[in-house]
């Protein structure tokens, strides 16, 4: 019972990652997709923490005051000091060690804000119904052509091809997962200065990538604790999962079918 | 916001904004010298109570019958293996499912009749390129009066993995996943196959429960390019811009 559909599939190896681009009817003109492979490279050659040149590690190392900054830059920065405030600290992009040596590392949000930025171009140019997944982190806009909602599987700590949970969501959505198993012991708990590994993974759903992202840095600092955290943000939810292989979530993560 | 002190400036967004900003230099300065260890100010929050503490439902079916496939193939393939290393390890690949010439449609019916392996590895290896397309799925054109189940087949990129090079095959019946073959895999030493003996039967029985749930995308911790190619999300990528829609 093939359908005819007619989709948009791109994938861009940028920022250090895969960056599936995947668009349903109504496609939107193809300089639309060019406009948003321009702007990830844009902020990659920006903020990234790998590259010497970039604002963000001239900023770091304090070649470059505040006021010298790019306004996208600054308020990038700003909203990352927001972001430590609700966070009670368990994000902050100011206490984590950068690829660059220094110890700004906004990385945990400007990815997120990138790629819900990149489907909002997408949006603003015709489009309805599409999903960016950038190595993890997934904006949503629509569903896919005559179904209720894209299906999303958080994946299993334990492996890349199993899924713990499958999830439809439709609309504006943003869900990010933050977890030690493809790099690493590297999420750093900015209270302690040290690694943290409490839990095994954790998902934020919410209506800003760019928030969840950040999110769920956050939560996966937290913990167990830090869902009734996430129950006081307003239209964010969680689901995490602990290394005894248990799963938790908020009341409003959306329930798992499939 | 409203609530910062020393606001000086209150009223003046512009003001605001360079104060704010100015925070932002002392914070990386403030930063720059001290030891990350010695920031802790407030404790961590009081455990609460758990809520919604429960094992999700339909997982430990899901992850049960996960555990007895992998118990049965890698178990079985792991006791050959120590007896006999090399044997047994040609017989678990032989086990596996045959690989089918890529694009081709076929019935399958005589699976084992396109088992001679026309294997184009199309894919590179490492610096994976960037690619792009707009596909349109064939509208199903005369079906025949008996449905028979096609079967279409692409293969993945071959993945470098430190055993050795690794290339999949997805074969799709009417749209789904219906099988997973190896195209490719490391023949080095005896240990090597071994391991492949026992991790390919896994790796195919994981995709295929993978499947079954119809995904259209993963969320998980951020992976690199590398790892990437690992990825279900790659098999998803390469089956749509192969034209095969992931749901029938």
């Amino acid at each position: 019972m093939n359908k005819t559909v007619h989709q948009i599939q791109h994938v861009e190896h940028v920022m250090g990652m895969a960056i599936s681009i995947d668009i349903r009817e109504p496609l939107p003109p193809p300089e639309a997709l060019t406009e948003v492979i321009t702007w990830l490279h844009h902020v990659d050659d920006t903020f990234s923490t790998y590259q010497e040149h970039t604002e963000i590690t001239r900023f770091g190392r304090g070649q470059l005051f505040v006021t010298e900054l790019s306004t996208e830059v600054q308020d990038m920065l700003l909203r990352c000091v927001e972001l430590t405030d609700i966070t009670n600290g368990s994000f902050d992009a100011y206490a984590v060690p950068a690829p660059n040596g220094t110890n700004l590392d906004p990385s945990g949000y400007v990815k997120g804000w990138a790629i819900e930025r990149a489907a909002t171009m997408l949006e603003a140019a015709g489009a309805r119904n599409l999903c960016i997944n950038a190595g993890g982190d997934i904006a949503l806009r629509g569903a896919p052509s005559d179904v209720s909602g894209w299906r999303v599987g958080i994946r299993h700590p334990a492996s890349p091809l199993q899924q713990a949970t499958v999830v439809t969501v439709a609309g504006n959505v943003g869900i990010a997962t933050s977890a030690t198993y493809e790099r690493g012991a590297h999420i750093i708990d900015p209270h302690t200065g040290q690694p943290t590994t409490d839990l095994a993974s954790a998902t934020v759903i919410g209506p800003d990538l760019g928030t969840a992202d950040a999110y769920a840095t956050a939560l996966f600092v937290m913990g167990v604790e830090g869902l009734s955290w996430i129950e006081a943000q307003y239209g964010y939810d969680a689901y995490i999962i602990t290394h005894d292989n248990t799963t938790h979530w908020t009341a409003g993560f959306p329930q798992p079918g499939w | 916001m409203s609530t910062q002190p020393l606001s000086k400036s209150a009223g003046d967004p512009l003001l605001e904004r360079l104060e704010r900003l100015e925070r932002l230099n002392q914070r990386r300065d403030g930063n720059a010298g001290r030891s990350p260890a010695s920031g802790s100010l407030s404790p961590p929050p009081p455990p609460a109570q758990t809520r919604h503490a429960k094992r999700h439902p339909a997982r430990i079916a899901r992850l049960g019958a996960l555990a007895i496939s992998c118990a049965t193939t890698g178990g079985l393939t792991y006791l050959f293996a120590d007896l006999n290393a090399s044997k047994s390890a040609n017989q678990a690949l032989a086990a596996l499912p045959a690989v089918v010439p890529v694009g081709v449609q076929i019935t399958s019916a005589p699976p084992t009749s396109a088992a001679t392996p026309a294997t184009t590895p199309a894919a590179t290896a490492a610096g994976v390129p960037s690619a792009t397309a707009t596909t349109a799925a064939p509208t199903p054109s005369a079906p025949a009066a008996t449905p028979v189940a096609a079967v279409q087949a692409f293969n993945g990129q071959l993945v470098n993995t430190e055993y050795g090079p690794v290339q999949v095959q997805l074969q799709f019946t009417n749209g789904a996943i219906s099988e997973v073959a190896i195209v490719a895999y490391p023949t080095g030493d005896k240990k090597s196959v071994r391991i492949n003996a026992r991790a390919l039967p896994t790796l195919r029985s994981e995709v295929l429960s993978a499947q079954s749930a119809q995904i259209d995308t993963v969320s998980g911790a951020t992976y690199t390019s590398d790892a990437y190619v690992r990825s279900l999300q790659s098999a998803i990528d390469q089956a749509r811009a192969a034209g095969a829609t992931a749901r029938g």
